[in-house]
């Protein structure tokens, strides 16, 4: 026997041995399915995976949203802060005309109404009473409030991203959180804004037209002046439709067994008036309900703009005061008018000083009404609104960087499914996205929603996950841009006034000269002379002979 | 020489039989693995469901009470709650407890978080169900099964306050309990979070 052949039977025996075959094929197919086994896991993972991945973006986005509406309700808490100071500001002035209504009628038989007038106001112990608590409690809070509500805007969106981030590190993943906010879109007007105004002699800087940071702008405080009268015409409103007495009147009228009887009284001779008396109740009703109608809509939408302007232009006017000098009833008590214009044509510090030598006239009149650097209360931006793209915020689940690669260290199998090997390494997916938005809760279109600025006085901000919408943000910036150039232009020009339109902030130009009033003089002193300081503006307060 | 062949064909089905058990058992402990492995993903898909669920439900509820809107001071289960106990033993003690527990934590505010954590066992029921608690115990786990953990968090919806007085105090009352008492850890978090991003983005 040679080797040969033995080589060969033992290969035969081989072959034909079927011991263990069973065997064989059971060990290839175990490890089969462990291999699928393990590569299944590896599926499982990565599908759970994907969900918590996806679930940190949807975390990030809502928890930075929620901060962001965290921030506008402080904002709003603040802008009510601001509403009762000027409400106190409010009660001080009426109980300063009461009381001057008092003097006047005291002393009108003895002095004529003019005399009496100018005496009582002169002699008014209650002016600088009125100061006091306005420099005391009004001015300063006031503005710290609209510099604390300015931090909070700008700090707001990043405090947002941190708490997205920080979410997702309670997860054990990076995720980020950036929003619209955190474009300050007023860093594009800003100095324009001071500086047009400057060139026009603004005493303080005009509001900025854009936003910080959140989506708010910035108002002059007169703006709370405005509310104010927004606010109480409101309550009387109600209180007086919810009044009984007044039920009963209504109900009366609108009894159709009254109308009948009404009609028929109405053709009798002289009977007319019945009817009439009975129409005007009922639309001094349909008027205070608002209930709707167009008419009614229109007529209580022009009380409060009219009512509102009307108040911060006499109990918050910052700027122009000799429009005041020129009106028909004031131009003919030469104390008055001439003090006003004289003091409505200073500026800055020596405004101040001449209005704080001179405690005759009312804080009313106070170059505090305007803003503090720019800054103010707050109203929504131009262009934000529930649902628009400046509400957005994201939230991102992944690094930000070169490459598409996070460090997966809670679940190892996903890298089976990436067919690798089990382990701590970097894993290529694709980053995982989540929408949310701020907004005010409310159940109304957004219009009637922020009627009268409603968002900015009500702490209903809430957040919410949305659908993943593109923004092309630098359409939107460039669209900002331009409302804050217009913006800057206007308040740079109107900006004396602190924002509002008047004839009288055209000084110097050929329109201006059409509407200014003459009498730049007080007590034969010349403005140039009281703005040197060589004369004490408390000359003023006698300078009416 | 048919005694010789009769005696291999017993040996050849022996051998046959003893390789087919080793298979078939094999198999069939495969098949179980992948019968568990189908209920442990599918059990942690339900856990990180359940948690996700219930985190952003009660940040939706602003965290107030024990989320649905109802006073947590009697520790009595709410109606919201009832899904919970469906899928287990109401009557147990252990479960009751740790449902206490659920309720009792979530009227704190975590950083003004509101966290969700289920942990189930591999035959789907709840084990136990918290929020703002962690590390509880699973409910008669089987001695072969694996208890899998879902969290998730998310920070609390302020609740919505009208601009009036009330409105206004509800305002401050809810920032100071949600915030200032906080304020310390907020500030140290941030400090963290802030360190860390640092970190990251330097690759330190």
């Amino acid at each position: 026997m040679s080797a040969t052949c033995t080589t060969r039977g033992s290969l035969r025996d081989l072959r034909d041995d079927q011991s263990g075959a069973v065997m064989l094929i059971g060990i290839f197919f175990a490890t089969f399915l462990v291999g699928s086994l393990w590569y299944l896991f590896g599926i499982g993972q990565a599908l759970i995976f994907r969900e918590r991945a996806q679930e940190v973006a949807d975390s990030a986005a809502l928890s930075s949203a929620i901060i962001h509406a965290q921030g506008m309700n402080f904002v709003a808490a603040l802008n009510l802060i601001q509403f009762a100071l000027v409400i106190g500001h409010m009660i001080m002035a009426l109980i300063w005309v009461i009381l001057l209504i008092f003097a006047v009628v005291a002393g009108a038989p003895d002095l004529g109404i003019a005399t009496a007038i100018v005496e009582a106001i002169k002699e008014s112990t209650f002016t600088p009473v009125w100061h006091s608590f306005d420099e005391a409690f009004v001015f300063p809070e006031m503005k710290v409030a609209a510099i604390t509500q300015s931090v909070v805007s700008i700090g707001t969106p990043w405090v947002g991203a941190l708490a997205g981030s920080e979410v997702g590190e309670k997860y054990g993943e990076p995720a980020y959180a950036p929003s619209m906010s955190m474009i300050p879109t007023a860093a594009l007007e800003g100095p324009l804004n001071f500086g047009i105004a400057k060139l026009f002699g603004a005493v303080t800087a005009p509001p900025l037209a854009g936003k910080l940071g959140l989506p708010v702008k910035e108002n002059a405080f007169s703006f709370m002046c405005e509310h104010a009268f927004t606010a109480t015409y409101a309550w009387v409103r109600h209180e007086l439709i919810n009044n009984s007495i007044y039920k009963l009147i209504i109900g009366f009228a609108k009894n159709p067994a009254v109308g009948a009887v009404s009609d028929i009284i109405s053709i009798l001779p002289g009977g007319s008036s019945v009817g009439a008396v009975r129409d005007g109740i009922l639309l001094v009703d349909s008027l205070l309900q608002n209930d709707g109608e167009n008419f009614s809509n229109q007529i209580n939408g022009f009380i409060n703009t009219g009512g509102g302007t009307v108040t911060s232009f006499l109990l918050c006017n910052s700027g122009n005061i000799s429009f005041l000098a020129s009106l028909p009833g004031i131009k003919n008590i030469p104390f008055i008018k001439g003090g006003l214009e004289s003091i409505d044509k200073l500026t800055g510090p020596a405004k101040v000083a001449a209005l704080d030598a001179n405690p005759w006239i009312p804080p009313a009149f106070s170059p505090q009404w305007g803003t503090i650097f720019g800054l103010g209360p707050k109203s929504i931006a131009t262009n934000a609104g529930n649902g628009k793209e400046w509400m957005y915020v994201w939230g991102y689940a992944g690094n930000l960087g070169e490459t598409d690669y996070y460090e997966d260290k809670s679940m190892k199998f996903v890298r089976v499914a990436g067919h690798g090997t089990s382990g701590t390494e970097s894993v290529e997916r694709k980053r995982y996205g989540a929408q949310a938005e701020f907004f005010y809760d409310c159940d109304t279109a957004w219009a009637e929603c922020n009627a009268a600025d409603a968002s900015m006085f009500g702490m209903r901000w809430r957040a919410r996950l949305r659908q993943m919408t593109d923004v092309n943000v630098g359409a939107a910036v460039a669209d900002a841009a331009a409302v804050d150039l217009v913006g800057a232009l206007l308040g740079g020009v109107l900006g004396k006034v602190g924002g509002k339109i008047r004839p009288e902030q055209f000084a110097g130009t050929a329109i201006g000269k059409l509407f200014k009033s003459e009498g730049s003089n007080v007590g034969g002193l010349g403005i140039t002379e009281l703005k040197e300081g060589r004369v004490p503006p408390a000359t003023l307060s006698t300078g009416h002979h | 020489m048919n005694t010789l062949n009769r005696n291999r064909r017993h040996r050849s089905r022996g051998a046959i039989l003893a390789e087919a058990t080793i298979v078939v058992l094999s198999l069939t402990v495969f098949f179980g693995g992948i019968t568990f492995m189908h209920r442990v993903l599918a059990s942690k898909l339900d856990a990180q469901h359940d948690t996700r669920q219930h985190a952003f439900d009660v940040s939706n509820k602003n965290c107030e009470g024990d989320g649905s809107g109802t006073s947590p001071q009697n520790n009595s289960f709410s109606s919201s709650e009832a899904p919970l106990l469906a899928s287990g033993p109401a009557d147990d003690p252990e479960l009751t407890e740790v449902l206490k527990l659920f309720v009792a934590a979530q009227t704190p505010f975590d950083f003004n978080t509101t966290s969700a954590v289920a942990e189930r066992n591999v035959d789907g029921s709840v084990a136990a169900y918290s929020q703002n608690a962690n590390g509880t115990s699973s409910y008669k786990a089987n001695p072969v099964s694996a208890t899998l953990k879902g969290s998730s968090w998310v920070m609390c919806n302020p609740a919505p306050r009208d601009g009036n007085v009330d409105g206004f105090f509800e305002f401050g009352k809810d920032y100071f309990t949600s915030h200032i008492t906080n304020l310390g850890e907020l500030i140290s978090g941030m400090f963290q979070t802030f360190a860390n991003a640092v970190k990251g983005l330097f690759g330190l």
